[in-house]
């Protein structure tokens, strides 16, 4: 059985333990402090090349969680006596004197005392800094050092994901917005439909639910759009009842999503959809993505407006610059993007408005647009197709002759008149009779009357929606075409 | 300086390390230079181990041996190893005795193996057979002849040179004669300076005389003091790890055992290694081992106790090589902490 330890020897001894804590940590943490450091670099170069926010974060993360593991292993390290001893036998080169000591009993011999008594003049005045030296390779910490300093100056230094960063942001929170919107049209309709409305506001609110979960981010720009045309094909499959309270809630007729079918007049109409479906088409307006959709809808509903020019609810708008149009037809292309766009457009109609306008349209960039449109005497016409792809200015030779637009809110009545169309080709064949001036004036308008209007009324879609800025500008940039402002 | 009849009660490190200073003066008096070859010499005096010097005839290997004896008042006997010696000539003989009234009777004739300090000159030159005929007495410290087992007289020490194998007329100690010599010393030729030494000591007509420092109940209680000498655990562990790092097949081997080694050293190199670095502990004045001393005596404790093969002879490897790398291939005890010295 071991004798006690003399307190100077037991004194140094304990000391020496904390101190191989201590060396125990730097060691580790020239260890491990490299890879964390390097992880750390890596992430923040990441993070200069996407925009996601997190990277920086979990950087600081990841040392800082290194260091801490670190720093809580050394001190929980638990440093038995024999250990220290012979620490502190190799630090100060006393010939295992330590411990031998730590070894000795009563049945040592007469030796014993005399290692102790040896033991004892060795630890006397002895430091246990003397022993264990915190050894740090030079080499080591040069890396460590450098690459620190990368760290840092990755993190520091302006970043050009920053401003990606606060316009997602922005966008995030427009998303929130919209998410809390299409709960407030679900609850709605649960109070207005009550069970019926179930399925569809349950939807909604899975829908506000995705909106709330997958913000956009530069890297995940599919989900919300996917959910989107989800939801599409979920409303397009509504009961004729539940159709009907959508449209009621919306304040007009239901109009078949995607149809180009006018029922009772809608398709001609404003383009005032039901609240979700509006929110639907805007969360559709994706970076990229969003812009055929978008431009065939817009394509459609100017088609659907011609036809429904009688009903007197539609807007109608000519757009000479996105193709051009000529006669009284409905052929409209639409040419946006980085290129050219070239679109022309004839045909003849009868009524009041029989005068045919030609416009060519011309855009600068690469892409190309065409519209061929045609009416036939009997006043049936067709849509052009547009093809377009991009984003660019477009002159508008059209525009700057023909400054007249046709404005169904100008009427306030008018025939029936129906439009079959099919989505997304653009096509529409319509039937009845051609627009003419309604009661409540000429159809034609000055564009410059209206076009203030349709401007803050795209202004105030565009800050509503999730729609990248390069998008932003390229609606701006188009009103200001027309508005000559360019 | 004579010191006589101390008991182990009164035999302290301070007189232990005085007692051996006196003796390796005592010793360099006669004998020029060769510290490291006293000091493995004393070792095996003060451990009761039994040494053997290797080095070609001239170097002094018997002088350093009479002077010992000589220094130590042991009785001293040296037996000339021939081939021609015979173990009865070792270990002595039944011889026919008339008592004087006409009755005979076989009396045993003890050899000069019955001494405290024998001198095993040129052990070499002897055949196995009568080589053999010290094993007994080494391990034992006993002859048995003629049905009976006689006790060799304490402390009871086997000093012997031997010529390098490859001299003519010699033959290899058998590996189980060679594992009983606690530390195999090797004679190195003297350097130039001490060559003059040698050369002007020995020409002229002076003769050096030396003193007799110690009796056996002194050397008895030095080496009862030395077995005394405590040692940590993980010290003995270090020992008996570079023990097993000789085996070819043993732990930690380094690439030289397992290419030359037939046969690692024996437990007995364990305990050659433990208590030869007690003595040297207690020659440096410390009172417990250091892992230095065990590495200071592995290469006498071990080199002999390597069975090399053939590869090793045709490379030219000898057991200090192999030593040097199994001493490389097994570091001092480290304390198993990161960051610690």
């Amino acid at each position: 059985m071991s004798a006690p330890v003399e307190a100077p020897v037991r004194e140094l001894l304990v000391a020496v333990g904390r101190r191989l804590r201590l060396a125990w940590g730097v060691a580790t943490a020239g260890l491990v402090l490299p890879l964390a450091l390097a992880l750390a670099v890596a992430l923040v170069g990441v993070a200069r090349l996407r925009p996601w926010a997190w990277p920086e974060a979990a950087a600081a993360a990841v040392v800082g969680a290194v260091l801490a593991t670190v720093a809580a292993s050394a001190a929980l390290l638990r440093v038995p006596l024999p250990v220290a001893a012979r620490a502190a036998d190799r630090g100060l080169a006393t010939g295992d004197a330590f411990a031998t000591t730590l070894e000795l009993d009563d049945a040592s011999g007469p030796l014993a005392a005399v290692v102790r008594a040896r033991a004892r003049a060795l630890a006397a005045g002895r430091r246990a800094a003397d022993a264990v030296h915190l050894h740090l390779d030079r080499r080591r910490l040069v890396v460590l050092g450098a690459l620190a300093v990368v760290a840092v100056g990755l993190a520091v230094a302006p970043n050009p994901q920053d401003t990606v960063r606060r316009r997602l942001a922005a966008e995030q929170a427009l998303l929130e917005q919209e998410a809390v919107r299409v709960r407030e049209d679900a609850d709605a309709l649960r109070a207005e439909l009550g069970p019926p409305a179930g399925d569809v506001a349950a939807r909604l609110d899975t829908l506000a639910a995705g909106l709330e979960a997958n913000p956009l981010t530069a890297g995940a720009e599919g989900s919300a759009a996917e959910q989107l045309a989800r939801r599409r094909e979920d409303l397009a499959g509504l009961s004729p009842e539940e159709a009907a309270a959508l449209a009621e809630r919306s304040g007009r007729p239901r109009r078949h999503p995607d149809r180009g079918e006018p029922g009772a007049g809608v398709g001609a109409g404003r383009r005032r959809r039901c609240p979700v479906r509006r929110r639907r088409v805007r969360s559709q307006r994706r970076p990229g993505r969003g812009r055929r959709p978008t431009g065939r809808r817009r394509r459609l509903g100017v088609e659907s407006g011609g036809v429904g020019s009688g009903a007197g609810r539609g807007r109608l708008v000519h757009r000479p610059p996105l193709g051009g149009g000529q006669g009284q037809g409905q052929g409209q292309g639409q040419g946006q993007g980085q290129g050219q766009g070239q679109g022309q457009g004839q045909g003849q109609g009868q009524g009041g408005q029989g005068q045919g306008q030609g416009g060519q349209g011309q855009g600068s960039g690469g892409a190309s647009g065409q519209v061929g449109g045609t009416n036939a005497p009997t006043g049936s016409g067709q849509g052009g197709q547009g093809n377009a792809r991009g984003s660019g200015d477009n002159a508008s030779v059209g525009l700057q002759e023909s400054p007249t637009v046709y404005e169904p809110h100008a009427g306030t009545g008018g025939e029936q008149l129906h439009a079959g169309g099919r989505p997304g080709e653009g096509r529409t064949d319509t039937v009845g009779k051609g627009s003419g001036a309604t009661q409540a004036g000429p159809a034609l308008v000055p564009l410059a009357d209206v076009l203030p209007r349709y401007e803050a009324e795209a202004t105030r879609t565009l800050d509503r929606l999730a729609i990248p800025p390069s998008q932003r500008d390229l609606v701006r940039a188009y009103f200001d075409a027309l508005a000559g402002r360019r | 300086m004579t010191s006589t009849g101390e008991q182990t009660s009164t035999m302290t490190p301070e007189r232990y390390g005085e007692v051996a200073a006196a003796i390796e003066k005592q010793i360099a008096r006669v004998i020029v230079g060769q510290r490291e070859l006293v000091r493995h010499v004393l070792t095996c005096l003060l451990c009761e181990g039994h040494a053997l010097l290797e080095g070609v005839p001239g170097l002094g290997k018997t002088q350093l041996l009479r002077t010992l004896s000589e220094v130590v008042d042991l009785a001293f006997s040296r037996i000339q190893f021939t081939p021609d010696l015979m173990p009865a000539d070792i270990l002595g003989t039944q011889v026919l005795t008339d008592d004087g009234d006409g009755r005979r009777s076989f009396r045993f004739r003890p050899g000069p193996v019955f001494a405290g300090l024998v001198l095993a000159d040129e052990v070499n030159r002897a055949t196995p057979k009568t080589q053999s005929a010290l094993l007994e007495a080494m391990q034992e410290r006993a002859v048995t002849t003629g049905g009976a087992t006689r006790p060799l007289p304490r402390p009871f020490f086997v000093m012997a040179t031997q010529n390098p194998l490859e001299m003519e007329g010699t033959y290899p100690l058998p590996e189980a004669q060679l594992d009983r010599f606690l530390l195999k010393a090797l004679v190195p030729f003297p350097p130039a300076d001490d060559l003059v030494a040698v050369v002007e000591r020995t020409t002229g007509t002076q003769v050096t005389g030396v003193e007799q420092v110690a009796d056996a109940s002194t050397l008895a209680a030095m080496i009862e003091l030395t077995r005394q000498v405590p040692v940590a655990s993980h010290l003995v562990r270090h020992a008996v790890d570079l023990v097993l790092a000789t085996h070819p097949d043993g732990p930690g081997a380094p690439e030289a055992v397992r290419r030359y080694v037939r046969f690692g050293a024996s437990p007995r190199a364990a305990q050659a290694l433990v208590l030869a670095a007690k003595a040297t502990a207690l020659l440096d004045q410390r009172p417990n081992v250091a892992a230095t001393d065990l590495r200071a005596v592995a290469a006498p404790a071990l080199r002999h106790r390597l069975v090399l093969g053939y590869e090793a002879v045709a490379d030219g490897t000898t057991a200090d090589d192999v030593v040097a790398a199994v001493l490389e291939a097994v570091p001092e005890p480290a304390v198993g902490l990161r960051g610690a010295p």
